[in-house]
């Protein structure tokens, strides 16, 4: 299953290591189908009519814990969690050295012209440095030093595997699916420079070269070896792109620089004053007329209170300790407060699940569409999105 | 780079329980990691088959880590995967 990993850095997993992590993809796919479906089936005739009414995402938490399928569904899908990373460890150590190569070689060659600007001397946020996000051994700032890219490779071809095929070929589906819409709601929308959020690999940095040629893209991140392989891998897809190590809340580019500045599933990693942090930071980025816009979790006022508790699970379960605390927030308030205006929200169909004629029409629909599919990794995924436009005064 | 500290294999933190009785979450994880060798022990056997049946004859051929099923096997496999981890979780679902 880390079939979607095929450009340059793609490893060489041995059938028996395939096989692990086809198996692991298989029980992901069936813990977050049919199980999620049965366990959604037991609340709904078991637990919701004795439910109160207005009864919130946290009172279904409550009210499910001790179920006997919740606990099961919980512990499978913690395990295969822990699955995911271990059916690519092997396989990304052995490899380790060989990708630093090939990081050198492509580093050296830059074949796509795009750089790669390290900090050393950056102090990893102790909201990344304190956690394995998602479980995963080491986190995402795990760093070898020179020419290490073990963290990327780790998060690549593990999600590979946790996505069973639901972030496209090229595991960039919510990038290419907001670039298409982005350009179809706004079709005079022409920017020259694009700034990405916590770009890790760069996944969903690239589908905004492609969307807009003329632009000057850069991904932000803190952690060095997800950099590095994000640098490797636009590379070798042939894709200008320019990484840079620095912190979200302190950017060190000018004032109104960007005409763009993105972030996908980043904000709900940070603590609510680092978030009001990167939209103020956001804001002093932008042009006037320049739009700040977020791939991320849906907010609670958007879903009913069974799928608030849905997508909350993994604030409890799976180390997001700042998922549900940001979910709690209200973006067009929060963006607001920030000095953007004109607020914009949408629910995007997933490109590689429903085609590009369903972006495109939801790119025509005004809102984002409340459904148990949206922001949740399962069959039929639709994307959240929201942002606000910088105004004409300084 | 033999000098690079190597790759952690637990993630920080807590691990979350869910049983009453913390034992059942260590045999479910137990169960996954059996089910898994099995698997991995299936697909190979498959690849086995699949070589004993259609490539022996061709010396040529031999049975390595390169050896892999054509696409439609490979489909007929990963179906039998699925319907694998179905059975395992099918009682799960039984009141």
């Amino acid at each position: 299953m880390t079939r979607y990993v095929t450009h340059d850095l793609k490893l060489a997993p041995r059938p028996d290591e395939a096989a692990a992590q086809d198996f692991v993809a298989a029980l992901r796919n069936h813990v977050l189908n049919p199980l999620a479906a049965a366990l959604k089936a037991r609340f709904e005739a078991e637990v919701a009519p004795s439910l109160p009414a207005g009864a919130t995402g946290r009172d279904v938490h409550a009210a499910l814990k001790g179920d006997r399928l919740f606990r099961f569904y919980s512990a499978a899908r913690v395990k295969a969690q822990d699955m995911v990373w271990a059916s690519v460890r092997t396989t990304v150590a052995r490899e380790r050295d060989a990708l630093s190569a090939r990081f050198r070689a492509l580093a050296l060659a830059r074949p796509a012209g795009g750089t790669l600007t390290l900090d050393p001397a950056l102090e990893i946020p102790r909201n990344v440095a304190a956690l394995d996000v998602h479980r995963m051994p080491g986190n995402y700032h795990l760093d070898g030093g020179a020419d290490d890219l073990a963290a990327g490779a780790l998060y690549e071809n593990g999600l590979s595997v946790f996505s069973f095929g639901l972030m496209g070929e090229t595991l960039d589906d919510i990038g290419q699916s907001i670039a298409l819409w982005l350009r179809h709601r706004l079709p005079d929308f022409a920017p020259r420079a694009i700034l990405d959020l916590g770009c890790s690999v760069g996944h969903q940095t690239l589908p905004w070269k492609r969307a807009y040629r003329q632009a000057r893209v850069t991904g932000l991140d803190v952690a060095p070896a997800c950099l590095r392989y994000a640098h490797a891998r636009a590379e070798a897809l042939g894709v200008e792109a320019h990484f840079l190590q620095a912190d979200a809340t302190r950017v060190p580019l000018p004032d109104a620089s960007f005409d763009l500045v993105f972030s996908s599933m980043f904000l709900h990693e940070l603590p609510r004053a680092d978030i009001r942090a990167v939209f103020r930071e956001a804001r002093r980025l932008l042009r006037p007329g320049g739009l700040m816009l977020h791939y991320e979790l849906p907010p609670n006022a958007a879903l009913s209170a069974y799928d608030g508790f849905y997508l909350d699970w993994d604030s409890h379960y799976n180390s997001e300790p700042f998922y549900q605390g940001y979910r709690d927030l209200v973006p067009a308030d929060e963006v607001a407060a920030a000095g953007l205006v004109d607020f914009l929200e949408a629910s995007v169909p997933s490109l590689g699940w429903y085609g590009e004629e369903a972006v495109i029409a939801a790119a025509r629909a005004e809102g984002a569409e409340a459904s148990d599919r949206l922001g949740r990794l399962a069959d039929g995924v639709t994307w959240y999105c929201y942002g606000a436009f910088r105004g004409p005064n300084p | 780079m033999s000098e690079r500290l190597p790759l952690p294999e637990e993630a920080r933190g807590r691990r979350p329980v869910f049983f009453d009785d913390p034992a059942v979450d260590t045999l479910l994880g137990m169960l996954l990691e059996l089910a898994q060798a099995q698997w991995v022990t299936r697909d190979r056997l498959a690849r086995l088959e699949h070589w004993a049946t259609h490539a022996v004859t061709a010396a040529a051929v031999p049975f390595d880590d390169s050896y892999a099923l054509p696409a439609e096997a490979a489909q007929r496999l990963a179906a039998e995967r699925d319907a694998f981890v179905a059975r395992l979780f099918a009682p799960v679902t039984k009141a």
